[in-house]
C-alpha cells in the first residue's frame, strides 16, 4: 500500500475550552474520495481546516504528504488545491485576472484545463468579480482550486450555491480528477445524495466524534433497518443488536441496527420468533436515522 | 518571482480604471520630466526671455508632478488586494503565499517611491545640488509617505469604528512626517529611515507570524470582550444593529492621535512652519467630517431593522438619524472641547475659535447627512456631492482663518452650511422614504471610503 496523503491520530480541537473535535484519527489514500458529513456545528469545517494547517490541532495532530500539515513547506502546499466554503475572490478583479494572480503562485498551473472548464461552465472571464453571481462566483472558487491540478482537493461544502446543472457538471469534473488514481478529494456537503455518488470513503461525524468512517457499501451493509413479523404480540423490550432506534407495534417492529452482520440474521429470527426482513438504507436514510 | 511580479502588476492594473491612471502617471511622469529638461534652456528660469506663456510654463512644471500622483494612486488596489488575500484561506495553501505577498506590497511602494524620488531629482539637475542626497532623501520620505497613505487607503476603506480610528491616526502621522522634511530640509535621515524600518519590521513580523498569534490574540481579545462588555444593552436595540452602541470608541480615538500630534507638532516647533496656530482649526473640519463618514452604512445595517421592525421608511429613517446623532455627539464634544484647549494654548483669536465651533458642528453634521444620502451603491453624483461638501467646508475654514475677512461674510457663509445641512437632510429623507431595500445589502459593498 502506498504512503497515505493524510492521517490524523488523536485529533482533537478546543476554542476557548469547549471541544469542537474529540479523538479523530483517519487516513485519506491516493484516489480516496473523502464524504464528510455531518449536521450543522458538527466540526466539518473544522476538521478540514485542520487538515490544511489553518489553525494548530489542541490534541494529537495531521499529516498531509508526511509533513506536520501546521507546518507545511511550500513545495507541499503546491500539490493542495482548497474551495472555502465561502468564495474569497477579491471583487475587484475580473475573473481572469484573479485567476491570473492564483495562477501566478503555481509553476504547474494548467492553463487549458482552466479554459476549458470555464467554458464548459459558462465562466466569463471578462466579467468583475463582484458582479458574478454567487453560482458563478462559487465556479470560479473550484476553478481556482483544480487549476494546477492537486495531488489533494479539499473541498468544504462546494455546491451550495450551484444549480442542478452545474453540480453535475462539478461532480463529473471530480470523477475526473479522482479517476487517475493518483489523487485524492475530500469534500463536504450536506448534499447527501451528492455523497452517495461521489465518494467511495463516507466520514460521519456526531457530537463532535467521528462516528463512522469506511467505504460506502460497508456503512451501507453495517446500518440496517430490521422488520421484524411475529405471530404473538412482541416483548416490551425488543433484543435487537446495536440498535439505534426501535419503534413496535404489536405483532411488528422496526429497528435500526449498527454493525448488523448477515450472520445474525437466523439467530435474531430464533429469538424473537418472528420473520425478519432485512432491508438497506440509503445514505441519507442513514445520516437521518444516525442523528434521530 | 512570478507571482511577485504578478501581484505587482496586479496593484497598478487591476481594474480598467487603475490601468487608465498608472498609464496616465507613466506618461505624465516620464514624458513631462523629459519635457522638462528637455525645454528648460527656453523657460524663464534659464535666464533669457521665456518662449513659453506663464500657463504654459506652469503647464510643464506640473505635468511630472501629476504623473507621479497619478502613478501613486494607480496602485491603490495595493491595500484591498494586500487586506482580501491576507484574510482569505488561500494564504495558507499558496506556495510561499505569505512571503510572496508581503513582498509584492514592500517592492509596489519601494517602486512608487523610486518614481517619486527620480521626479524630485529631476527637478534638482540644473542647481548646484548633490543630486545623490536628494536622491536618497526624496526616496526615504516618499517610502514612508506612501506606506502611510496606502495604510491610509485601506483603513478608510474599512467599514468598522476601529478602522476609522486607526485610519484618522494614520492620517495624522502622514501630515506630520511630512511637514517635518518641509520645514526643516536639514533634517537627518536617521528619522524616516528608523520609522520605516520600525512599520515595515513590525508589520512583516507580524504578518509572517501571524498564524502563530493568531490563537493567543484570540484570547486576549476574548479577556478585553469580557472587560468592556456586551455592545447590546436592553433598549439599545437600535444603536446595536446600527453598529453605534460605543460611541465613546470612535470619540476616545479622534483625540489621542490629535493630542500625540500636537504634542510632537509643538515639540518640534512645526505649527508655525505648518501654517500657524490656525491649520489646527483646518484640521480639525478635516477630522470632524471624517466622524460623519459611518452613516454611509446605516441603509446597509438598517435593512436589518426594516425586516424585524414595524416602521415605514420614513419612520426609520428617524429612528437611524437620531441614533446617529446620539453616536455623534460624543465625538463632536470632544472635538469641540479640544479646539477650545488647543485654542487657549495656542492663543487663537476668539473669533475663530467661535466660528472654528460652528466648523465643527457644520462638519460632523454635513458628513452624516451625506453618509445617510449612499444608499445603494456610491455613484458619481453621490462622489460629487461629497466633494462640494468638502469644498464648501475648506472655503469657509479659509475665509474664517483669515483675518481681513468680514464677520459678515463668515457669517454668511456659515449660513450657508445650515442651508446646505437643511438640503442634504431632506435628500437623506426622501432617499429612505423610496429605499430599494435589494440595493442595499451588505455584500454590495457600500464603504465609508466615499
Amino acid at each position: 500500500m502506498s504512503n497515505p496523503y493524510i492521517a490524523a491520530r488523536g485529533l482533537g480541537k478546543s476554542f476557548n475550552g469547549k471541544p469542537v473535535l474529540t479523538d479523530v484519527s483517519f487516513t485519506v489514500e491516493p484516489g480516496d474520495v473523502v464524504g464528510v458529513l455531518g449536521k450543522n456545528g458538527a466540526g466539518k469545517t473544522t476538521l478540514l481546516e485542520l487538515v490544511l494547517g489553518f489553525t494548530p490541532a489542541t490534541t494529537g495532530g495531521v499529516q498531509l504528504f508526511g509533513y506536520d500539515s501546521y507546518r507545511l513547506p511550500g513545495a507541499a502546499k503546491a500539490r493542495i488545491g482548497f474551495v472555502p466554503q465561502q468564495d474569497e475572490l477579491v471583487n475587484q478583479l475580473t475573473a481572469a485576472d484573479q485567476i491570473g494572480v492564483i495562477a501566478s503562485f503555481y509553476p504547474q498551473w494548467d492553463d487549458d484545463l482552466v479554459g476549458r472548464l470555464s467554458r464548459e461552465w459558462e465562466v466569463d472571464l471578462n466579467q468583475r468579480v463582484k458582479n458574478m453571481s454567487a453560482g458563478q462566483r462559487q465556479k470560479l472558487s473550484i476553478l481556482l482550486g483544480l487549476g494546477h491540478r492537486p495531488d489533494v482537493l479539499i473541498l468544504d461544502e462546494p455546491v451550495a450555491s450551484l444549480d442542478p446543472v452545474a453540480r453535475r457538471q462539478f461532480l463529473v469534473q471530480i470523477i475526473e480528477v479522482a479517476s487517475d488514481g493518483n489523487r485524492s478529494v475530500v469534500f463536504s456537503s450536506h448534499i447527501v445524495s451528492d455523497v452517495e455518488r461521489l465518494a467511495n470513503k463516507i466520514w460521519i461525524l456526531k457530537d463532535q466524534r467521528m462516528y463512522w468512517q469506511g467505504d460506502f457499501d460497508s456503512l451501507k451493509d453495517s446500518i440496517v433497518r430490521l422488520h421484524a413479523r411475529a405471530a404473538r404480540p412482541l416483548p416490551a423490550s425488543l433484543a435487537f443488536p446495536n440498535a439505534l432506534n426501535v419503534q413496535r407495534d404489536g405483532t411488528t417492529a422496526t429497528a435500526i441496527v449498527r454493525g448488523w452482520r448477515t450472520e445474525m440474521q437466523a439467530g435474531l429470527a430464533q429469538q424473537l420468533e418472528a420473520e425478519i426482513e432485512v432491508e438497506q438504507l440509503t445514505l441519507e436514510d442513514i445520516f437521518l436515522e444516525l442523528h434521530r | 518571482m512570478k507571482a511577485i511580479a504578478r501581484l505587482i502588476y496586479t496593484h497598478f492594473t487591476g481594474t480598467v480604471l487603475l490601468r487608465y491612471i498608472t498609464l496616465a502617471g507613466l506618461i505624465a511622469g516620464i514624458g513631462g520630466s523629459a519635457l522638462f529638461l528637455y525645454l528648460a534652456p527656453l523657460l524663464g528660469d534659464s535666464g533669457y526671455p521665456s518662449r513659453f506663456s506663464l500657463a504654459q510654463e506652469t503647464f510643464f512644471r506640473v505635468l511630472p508632478v501629476v504623473g507621479l500622483l497619478c502613478f501613486v494612486f494607480g496602485a491603490s488596489l495595493l491595500p484591498a488586494l494586500f487586506a482580501r488575500l491576507a484574510t482569505s484561506h488561500y494564504i495558507y495553501v499558496l506556495p510561499h503565499g505569505r512571503a510572496k505577498l508581503l513582498v509584492s506590497a514592500l517592492a509596489t511602494v519601494a517602486l512608487t517611491a523610486l518614481f517619486a524620488a527620480s521626479i524630485v531629482t529631476m527637478y534638482y539637475t540644473r542647481m548646484p545640488f548633490a543630486l545623490d542626497l536628494i536622491f536618497q532623501r526624496g526616496f526615504a520620505v516618499s517610502f514612508v509617505t506612501v506606506s502611510f497613505l496606502y495604510v491610509v487607503l485601506w483603513l478608510t476603506g474599512k467599514s468598522g469604528t476601529i478602522g476609522l480610528l486607526v485610519g484618522s491616526f494614520v492620517m495624522v502621522a502622514t501630515l506630520v512626517l511630512p511637514l517635518i522634511f518641509i520645514a526643516t530640509p536639514s533634517t537627518s535621515l536617521a528619522l524616516p529611515w528608523t520609522a520605516c524600518a520600525v512599520l515595515w519590521g513590525v508589520f512583516a513580523t507580524s504578518f509572517l507570524l501571524a498564524p502563530r498569534l493568531k490563537a493567543p490574540l484570540g484570547r486576549l481579545r476574548h479577556t478585553f470582550a469580557e472587560l468592556v462588555g456586551s455592545t447590546y444593552r436592553g433598549g439599545g436595540e437600535i444603536d446595536f444593529v446600527l453598529g453605534t452602541a460605543r460611541p465613546w470608541t470612535l470619540a476616545a480615538g479622534q483625540a489621542v492621535p490629535i493630542v500625540i500630534a500636537t504634542y510632537i507638532m509643538s515639540a518640534m516647533q512645526l505649527v508655525e512652519a505648518g501654517g500657524g496656530p490656525l491649520a489646527w482649526v483646518f484640521f480639525l473640519t478635516i477630522i470632524s467630517v471624517t466622524t460623519g463618514a459611518v452613516a454611509s452604512l446605516a441603509a446597509t445595517r438598517g435593512r436589518a431593522l426594516w425586516l424585524r421592525a414595524r416602521w415605514t421608511r420614513a419612520e426609520l429613517f428617524r429612528q437611524v438619524e437620531s441614533s446617529f446623532w446620539r453616536y455623534n455627539c460624543y465625538t463632536l464634544g470632544v472635538l469641540l472641547l479640544l479646539l477650545v484647549a488647543i485654542g487657549d494654548s495656542l492663543g487663537l483669536p476668539t473669533r475663530v475659535l467661535a466660528f472654528g465651533m460652528g466648523l465643527l458642528a457644520f462638519g460632523t453634521a454635513l458628513s452624516t447627512y451625506v453618509g445617510l444620502i449612499v444608499t445603494a451603491r456610491i455613484g458619481w453624483r453621490d462622489a460629487a456631492l461629497a466633494v462640494v461638501v468638502i469644498l464648501a467646508l475648506m472655503r469657509t475654514a479659509f475665509l474664517a482663518l483669515w483675518p481681513t475677512t468680514p464677520t459678515a461674510t463668515i457669517v454668511a457663509y456659515e449660513l450657508g452650511l445650515a442651508a446646505l445641512v437643511l438640503l442634504l437632510r431632506e435628500l437623506a429623507r426622501r432617499r429612505w422614504s423610496r429605499l430599494d431595500w435589494m440595493l442595499c445589502r451588505p455584500e454590495l459593498g457600500v464603504r465609508a471610503a466615499a
